[in-house]
């Protein structure tokens, strides 16, 4: 129950301070709804990309509009240089090269060139990875082309293949049939092979030599016979002997000669015989073999056209092969190549958020130190005196101002100089530039500080106030997400923010030394926050002076001067109305004139006591434009509302009884000794003393009935009674609070 | 100091109302130069609210109050100004003391009154003259080096008042000076504002301390139910109210029956004894004539034989004024429901 108590106690003390409720409720509400309308875009980022295309080319025009239809907005550019400064100058946000004679040949490098500026950290990936999914879908789509091609070319490959796979098919059954024939050759060859007769014929010539020897071994010995016989005749007596010696020898060899000359003569004769049949069967086999011959002479020249075709198809695949361009495969998985540059040359992640963690420094020590600056003053216990004094609030806000500015550039001259030595930017290169837009964004924020310490009661939620619009600006940002994230309309009212507005001018001043010319236009726009600020905290600080020490006053209640603190109509002659019916009686009595003291052309207190009194406005407003006094009354009579509370009445009449019984008097009775006991009491005296008895709230409230007439006569009496008690005790003790002096003297 | 008589502010029927209540409706009077006028009323009824229209901090819904500018030229025809026109000359003249005593706690004494020398334009030596002076006045030299978060409260009390005074002001405004503080500091900061009303300086003062008012102003107001229910002197306010003396009588053994028949029955003070009381076992007299009554009383306590312990007349103190004031207001308002009660029954 007490943790119960606790939390509604808490609950309260927010919700009633209405603005620490607004920030509190609203805020984040409203966060939620942002992020929930950047993260709904549809599209993942509104992306600039600027294109330097030196050559022109089916190519390049693909990719043009490849890059198109991926939704990106394509801007066109002479050359690198203009492009980055286009990306410095935030109109692109990325630069897109590509390569002079984008063409496709094998073995030849493609490559797109990428210049991204790297300080933006949480959107250069993703326009990277953006940009190369939409490069790398159109490398696909090429190589997609040229994979089918010698796809396609491999198919007419092996169609014309299996076309001639079926021409050999008949190209081997030929050379089979030839192979065959000219086997069948081969063995007729081989048969009628001259051997036997070369052989044959060299028997024979050995037999004509043996023959040609016995003939000359003949012819020797014949000649020699000769001689011998010629010798013998010479010599006659030998030679006889000798003679028939050669004789017998010259028939001895003569008849072997003879025998051989005939055994070769018969060899001869067989083997011409032989050579006879050979010749006759080699006839017969060369006449084959010249039909079969003749057939494979066919055969082989229709394999020939045979071949020719093949030949002529192998040519045409050839060609179709020879056709494709692109071959080699690292040009057709990779037909164009990417390469990222980045414009700065530092790789530095802390140089390109360096902008955007300084401004933040700025944002959030400025608002929520000037903030509390002022809060820490208006709860001061001196704030109060700085009023009285002669000092205007514009001295006050100056010294506030100057305070925090010294403050945030000591700091900041503190963190530029750990910048300069340890992170090695060049600041000192545009110094002034940056002094002017540090000194800009500090001023903003420092008097928006002072503005929520101005608009806001309590430190609690001056603090919720800070944080939250310090929340606010770091989400419209690029820190979190990408201003490219958000709705375009969005996107350009986040452009247009302080916060970007002072990042990105210290980005260009720090990092890209852009001089003042370039950003003169988002430096006008930083003074003119500075000035309207300035203008703000000036009106909202006397604003908050008069907080200081007025509430709100209801101005009604000055048109209302017959109306008394308890809500009652206090008319001209003292009456006392309280209700509808009491004023009903009371218009019907009261003359014209008096009716012009409460309605006239100042306004009618009548209509303003029933809206106020009883919360009937529509009773009010008829009344309002009721024009006479005999109107209201007919308003009057006719209001439901009045026939209710005649019933009311009704019933709060027969409860009043009861109800009146119960108020008794709860105050401790007077003690006092009546001086005169002798004189009665005097009317005023015991209506001093029923007053005092009876509670007020009650004899304000409850309307006289008979029966409260009644009562307030035995009350009376009661109270007479009392009284005479309390004289008759005179040594009683009184209470402390009735010990002063009673007023009837 | 005496006041001269000369108007210093001329309040002409203000009304003021926050939210649906009045605080004042249609209120006029003047404060004089020279005085120590006081404000009293009970809580609530728009005494700090007063002050602040005094200095402009916050309009009236009507009427205006005016302020005797000392900054313009002698021939001008109306030396009165509104004070929410004139504000800067305003501002020169008068010094506030609020509430809570307003200072920097993480200043010391001497810075405190520097600063604030400062804001009203005074150069660094008359700052440090004043300062000194001050210091001396409040008695506060032995701590102007001292942080003011580290003062007691008396001490706090009178910084707030050393800075409302360091530029030298015609006119001292003071709200609720001595809340919060024991009666020796009180009585100790009343005397400081007697002396420095010596010194010339008008004082405006709002306060419950209705023995210091008394004592101490010139003039004083009663705030009640939007109105001012008594302007003026103290004794003439006293008077007017027809307040009585009491005569404080205790005896012994305390037969106070006795004595108060005897002097009945005497029948020499008659109708001059208006009420009789016992209290705190003594017995009361309210009379406005105690010159008379207490002789007599003191015969009446020897004829009954009662031995007389202690008997004293004391005066009626504003106290007494102010709360019959108030709830004569209370009681009027009271009659006049009842006049029309009777009325309506009769009709």
């Amino acid at each position: 129950m007490k943790l119960w108590n606790i939390i509604v106690k808490n609950f309260k003390i927010l919700l009633r301070t209405k603005s620490s409720a607004f920030v509190v409720v609203v805020g984040p509400l409203l966060l939620v709804a942002l992020i929930a309308l950047a993260l709904s875009n549809a599209q993942e980022y509104s992306l600039t990309v600027g294109v330097i295309a030196a050559g022109e080319g089916e190519l390049t025009d693909q990719f043009i509009t490849q890059l198109h239809d991926s939704g990106y907005a394509i801007s066109y550019y002479g050359g690198v240089e203009e492009c980055e400064k286009q990306i410095h100058m935030g109109n692109a946000n990325i630069c897109l090269k590509l390569p002079e004679n984008f063409v496709l040949e094998n073995d030849k490098v493609n490559t797109i060139e990428f210049y991204v500026d790297q300080s933006r950290m949480n959107l250069v990936e993703s326009i990277i990875s953006s940009l190369s999914s939409t490069v790398g879908i159109k490398s696909e789509e090429i190589t997609l082309s040229l994979t089918q091609g010698l796809v396609d070319t491999v198919d007419l490959t092996a169609d014309q293949l299996a076309q001639e796979t079926a021409a050999l098919g008949e190209i081997k059954a030929k050379v089979d049939s030839v192979e065959s024939k000219t086997k069948e050759i081969k063995s007729k060859s081989e048969e009628s092979s001259l051997g036997d007769a070369t052989a044959g014929l060299s028997i024979a010539k050995n037999t004509v030599k043996s023959i040609d020897n016995s003939t000359e071994t003949l012819k020797n010995e014949t000649e020699q016979l000769l001689e011998d016989l010629d010798e013998y005749l010479d010599s006659s007596e030998d030679a006889s002997s000798d003679l028939k010696k050669s004789y017998v020898s010259l028939k001895t060899v003569s008849k072997n000669e003879t025998y051989n000359i005939n055994n070769a003569t018969t060899a001869l004769q067989g083997v011409l015989d032989d050579v006879n049949k050979k010749i006759s069967s080699t006839s017969e086999n060369i006449a084959v073999i010249t039909d079969n011959a003749n057939s494979v002479q066919g055969e082989v020249g229709s394999i020939e056209l045979k071949i020719s075709e093949v030949e002529g198809s192998i040519q045409a695949t050839k060609d179709k092969i020879d056709s494709l361009k692109i071959t080699s495969a690292a040009s057709i998985v990779s037909p164009v190549e990417v390469s990222v540059n980045p414009i700065l040359s530092s790789t530095n992640r802390s140089i390109f958020m360096f902008p955007y963690f300084l401004t933040l420094i700025i944002l959030f020590v400025g608002i929520m130190l000037a903030s509390t600056l002022v809060v820490m003053e208006k709860k001061s216990r001196a704030f109060f005196k700085t009023f009285t004094a002669p000092t205007s609030g514009m001295h006050h806000l100056l010294g506030g101002y100057l305070t925090n500015i010294t403050i945030l550039f000591s700091q900041l001259a503190v963190i530029l100089t750990a910048a300069l030595y340890y992170l090695k930017i060049a600041l000192l290169e545009n110094i002034i530039v940056t002094v002017v837009i540090l000194f800009l964004s500090v001023s903003f924020f420092v008097l928006l500080g002072t503005l929520i310490g101005h608009l806001f009661k309590s430190q609690e939620g001056t603090t919720i106030a800070s944080i939250s619009v310090g929340s606010l600006f770091l989400f419209l940002s690029n820190v979190i997400l990408p201003v490219e994230s958000f709705p375009k309309i969005i996107r350009t009212v986040i452009s247009s923010t302080p916060y970007m507005l002072s990042a990105e001018l210290i980005k260009e001043s720090v990092l890209f030394n852009v001089g003042f010319s370039g950003l003169s236009k988002s430096l006008a726009l930083l003074g003119a926050y500075v000035l309207v600020t300035a203008l703000l905290v000036v009106v909202f600080q006397k604003l908050s002076s008069t907080w200081f020490f007025e509430g709100s006053a209801n101005r009604n209640v000055l048109r209302k001067p017959h109306v008394t603190k308890d809500n009652c109509f206090r008319l001209q002659d003292g009456t006392l109305i309280k209700n509808k019916e009491e004023l009903l009686r009371a218009l019907k009595k009261i003359s014209e004139e008096d009716f012009g003291i409460y309605v006239n052309k100042g306004g009618n207190e009548i209509a303003l006591w029933l809206k106020d009194a009883f919360r009937d406005v529509k009773l009010a407003r008829r009344m309002k434009k009721a024009a006479t006094r005999e109107e209201m009354i007919g308003l009057l009579s006719n209001s439901q509302s009045l026939q209710e509370a005649v019933r009311e009445q009704q019933v709060k009449q027969t409860s009043t009884q009861s109800v009146a019984v119960e108020t008794r008097s709860w105050k401790l009775p007077r003690l006092h000794i009546q001086w005169d006991t002798s004189k009665p009491d005097t009317q005023e005296e015991s209506s001093v003393q029923e007053d005092v008895q009876i509670p007020s709230v009650q004899s304000q409230q409850t309307s006289m009935a008979d029966s409260e007439k009644k009562t307030t006569k035995r009350k009376k009496s009661l109270l007479r009674q009392k009284a005479r008690r309390n004289r008759r005790r005179s040594s009683e003790v009184a209470s402390p609070s009735s010990s002063t002096s009673d007023p009837q003297l | 100091m005496t006041a001269s008589g000369k108007e210093m502010y001329l309040i002409e029927g203000i009304s003021k109302v926050f939210g649906n209540n009045y605080v004042f409706n249609d209120v006029s009077f003047s404060i004089h130069e020279g005085e120590i006028f006081g404000i009293i009323g009970g809580s609530g009824s728009g005494k700090s609210t007063l002050l602040n229209l005094l200095v402009g901090f916050i309009k009236p819904e009507k009427g205006d109050i005016k302020f005797r500018d000392s900054y313009l030229p002698e021939s001008s025809k109306d030396p009165f100004v509104s004070v929410f026109k004139k504000q800067s000359d305003l501002k020169k003249l008068y010094g506030f003391a609020s509430q809570s005593p307003s200072f920097y706690p993480s200043l010391t004494v001497l810075e405190n009154l520097l600063y604030f020398g400062a804001l009203y334009n005074l150069s660094k030596e008359s700052a440090l003259s004043n300062a000194e002076q001050l210091l001396g006045l409040m008695d506060l030299t032995h701590a102007q080096h001292t942080l003011a978060a580290k003062l007691s409260g008396g001490m706090q009390r009178r910084l707030d008042i050393a800075c409302s005074l360091i530029h030298d002001p015609k006119i001292l405004i003071l709200d609720e000076p001595t809340a919060d503080l024991d009666p020796i500091l009180s009585s100790r900061i009343w005397e400081l504002l007697t002396v420095i009303n010596q010194r010339g300086t008008t004082v405006i003062v709002a306060s419950h301390e209705l023995s210091h008012i008394e004592s101490a102003c010139t003039r004083i107001a009663i705030i009640k139910d939007a109105r001012i229910a008594a302007l003026g002197k103290p004794s003439e306010i006293k008077l007017h109210n027809a307040c009585h003396e009491q005569i404080y009588l205790r005896s012994s053994p305390g037969d106070y029956k006795h004595i108060v028949a005897e002097l009945k029955r005497s029948g020499e003070v008659g109708s001059d004894i208006k009420q009789v009381e016992i209290k705190d076992k003594m017995l009361v007299l309210h009379t406005k004539r105690a010159g008379e009554v207490l002789p007599a009383l003191i015969r009446a306590v020897n004829a009954v034989g009662e031995k007389l312990i202690n008997i004293e007349s004391v005066k009626p103190s504003l106290d007494h004024v102010f709360k019959k004031i108030t709830e004569e207001l209370e009681e009027g308002e009271k009659k006049r429901k009842q006049k029309k009660g009777k009325k309506r029954k009769r009709k």
